[in-house]
């Protein structure tokens, strides 16, 4: 028994120096940047300088965390919507090909993740896909449409870059979910709609959570999607700071601006671990 | 993800702008040391630990990717049976990284804010430039220049000017050689007007159209100058400073631009001769950057060798037409004139314009801070 014990210690091991050394560590030095400044040639000199988090709230950031807020919120609404018919049908209606529909969810992250924000350049660009097909049938001419550099093409790129986050925890929770519900349901005089809003979804709830958080978290902190696919007017705290370390900014305030946006993050994340406890508990 | 990003989306010149933005993080040591001892540089005593101008080893090389003709590198490591060892960088920050991690490298390629910051930190080694037998390229200037007293610390390598490009077949207005173009042209051409993503250039410029100092460390300059961005913000398509992409294929059909880059975009393109290139009566930023050894070289006299060879008259010339910037020696100089400047009038950079271009120079200390306010108020408003 307590050698069981210990073999699982030895175990853990690994994993476990895995996170100290890659995210401890890198976490404890951003901590520490966050709290210096800089020597002449940007090397950073600790010591004690918490006015770089007060410059955080400065309220000329308000609009870009709104803005961040925003985008996250609209994405994570959207793949819920596109997300939850997929899983559903996946789940319910595919049979034996419900593996294959699962991989082929997947298979666009077998590229690399710029390389398919990239790819919509192409696709949304003034002389792309999406125009060349408007064109065809009268709606676009010269000027084209637009989309490119602006908040739609923002949002929808981030949808595209994290659907599969929110499809997949779904359909697990389908997948977990006894079918003959859905019929007790029916049996008793529930329309499709009353059905589906008194049992399928309290019973996957859990997964759409777990959907709209995987979901939700990164988009309001991605940088690259805004960066590729927006404009001037798609700034997000992502891009902020990245400036901080690349165009007229200061290590040390990009470093407090990441500490207090992962503290925003690690809180809505406790909410969600909390509610997602409650349920358990209930059952145990 | 950060470092891969910048492998990917941004071009050279935007490294070397990013690059010497970030140089800012530097300077910020000024600010926290509060209440700031203006950092005059005082006239820098003359070094004494020359490194002698021999063949002392194979060459540690960090440079950025074709930045440098290949052929006269075989060139070099023909003549002095040597061998160089390349490696790249894809943007200053990672550069100074590198150098900062102490791997030793013989010979880089800074730009000129850094080789200020480089030369304060102590952290280059002298090139006698009496153990240079082509050191007599170098113009007079660039024997004095602003970021590095007496030269003694670095060469000058390729330089570049910013100014506006623009296509003749979607843009046909007439320019006026101003900084004013931009806000005459944005609400005809929404969208289709790019601005460079680089505080220093979009402030300096919005500056210099007021007829105020392209540094000015005065608020209400500054206000004023961003204020009049931002009545523009709404026409920009993108805030990017990767210009060759843009007006490649990303739509931009009048673009905030380096002249180096309008090059790499005319040879790009199908149709070169609709696009042109102004730059701005107000005042003309203009940058170069340089060769410089650093301290823990290990083969500073191949270096100084490699350094003399590319100075060469025939050698500088072969390497514009291979890069396509004006090297900053007489023969580059006058090369890049004759033959790119000739087929291309408006890329002519003459030395006059490049030594009496404007000068932005990274702010320090409380101004860095202000510029940086300023800079996001245009970014996130």
């Amino acid at each position: 028994m307590v050698g069981t014990r210990r073999l699982w210690s030895l175990l853990l091991l690994p994993g476990g120096l895995w996170l100290i050394l890659l995210f401890v560590a890198p976490f404890g030095m951003v901590i520490a940047v966050s709290l210096g400044t800089t020597d002449i040639l940007g090397r950073p000199i600790f010591g004690f300088f918490p006015e770089n988090y007060q410059q955080v709230f400065d309220p000329i950031f308000i609009p870009v965390i709104v803005r961040s807020l925003a985008f996250a919120a609209t994405t994570t609404v959207l793949c819920l919507l596109i997300g939850y018919p997929v899983a559903y049908m996946i789940a319910r209606y595919a049979g034996r090909f419900k593996t294959l529909l699962i991989v082929l969810i997947i298979l666009p992250w077998f590229a690399d993740y710029l390389v398919r924000i990239y790819a919509w350049i192409v696709i949304l660009g003034n002389e792309g896909v999406v125009n060349g097909v408007l064109r065809a049938f009268g709606l676009s001419g010269n000027p084209p449409v637009i989309f490119l550099n602006t908040p739609f093409a923002v949002v929808g790129g981030l949808v595209y870059d994290y659907l599969p986050f929110m499809i997949l925890p779904i359909y697990a929770a389908l997948e977990r979910m006894d079918p003959s519900l859905i019929e007790a349901g029916k049996d008793l005089y529930g329309t499709p709609f009353q059905t589906f809003r008194h049992v399928t979804l309290p019973a996957t709830i859990q997964g759409v959570i777990a959907g709209s958080v995987l979901v939700g978290l990164p988009a309001v902190g991605d940088f690259a999607t805004a960066l590729i696919l927006g404009g001037p007017n798609t700034y997000m705290i992502g891009n902020l700071i990245q400036d901080q370390f690349t165009n007229g900014g200061f290590w040390p305030f990009g470093a407090a601006l990441t500490i207090v946006l992962m503290a925003g993050l690690s809180l809505l994340m406790i909410f969600y671990l909390r509610s997602a406890s409650r349920p358990a508990e209930a059952t145990a | 993800m950060a470092s891969k990003l910048w492998n990917d989306e941004i071009n050279r010149r935007d490294f070397l702008r990013g690059g010497a933005a970030l140089g800012l993080g530097g300077s910020a040591l000024w600010l926290a040391m509060a209440c700031g001892s203006t950092s005059t540089a005082a006239q820098p005593s003359a070094p004494t630990n020359y490194p002698k101008a021999e063949i002392d080893g194979d060459l540690e090389y960090f440079n950025w990717s074709e930045y440098l003709n290949p052929d006269a590198i075989t060139a070099f490591e023909k003549k002095y049976s040597v061998k160089v060892n390349q490696t790249n960088f894809d943007n200053m920050s990672a550069m100074m990284a590198k150098l900062n991690a102490g791997i030793n490298y013989d010979l880089t390629f800074p730009t000129m804010d850094y080789v200020e910051q480089l030369v304060k930190a102590n952290a280059l080694l002298p090139i006698d430039h009496k153990q240079l037998v082509n050191w007599s390229e170098v113009p007079s200037y660039f024997n004095n220049p602003w970021y590095d007293p007496h030269a003694y610390y670095s060469t000058p390598y390729a330089i570049w000017t910013t100014g506006i490009a623009w296509r003749t077949d979607h843009v046909p207005d007439t320019l006026a050689g101003s900084w004013n173009d931009l806000w005459t042209l944005a609400p005809k051409y929404g969208g289709k007007l790019f601005l460079l993503d680089d505080f220093q250039e979009v402030i300096g410029m919005s500056l210099l159209r007021l007829h105020k100092d392209v540094n000015s460390g005065s608020r209400g300059d500054l206000d004023k100058a961003v204020q009049e961005v931002l009545n523009i913000k709404q026409y920009v398509g993108k805030f990017s400073t990767d210009d060759i992409t843009n007006m490649v294929s990303g739509g931009a059909a009048i673009h905030h631009a380096w002249s180096g880059d309008v090059y790499q975009v005319l040879s790009q393109v199908d149709k070169p001769e609709v696009w042109k290139f102004e730059t701005c009566s107000e005042g003309v930023p203009t940058g170069n950057d340089t060769f410089v050894i650093p301290k823990n070289a290990k083969h500073p006299g191949t270096a100084l060798k490699f350094i003399d060879f590319m100075l060469d008259p025939a050698n500088a010339s072969a390497n514009v037409d291979y890069f396509g910037y004006p090297q900053v020696t007489t023969a580059g100089l006058q090369h890049f004139n004759d033959t790119i400047g000739k087929q291309y009038p408006f890329l002519s950079l003459t030395l006059d314009q490049a030594i009496h271009g404007v000068r932005e120079i990274v702010p320090s200390g409380s101004k860095l801070q202000l510029w940086d306010q300023e800079w996001t108020k245009i970014k996130a408003g």
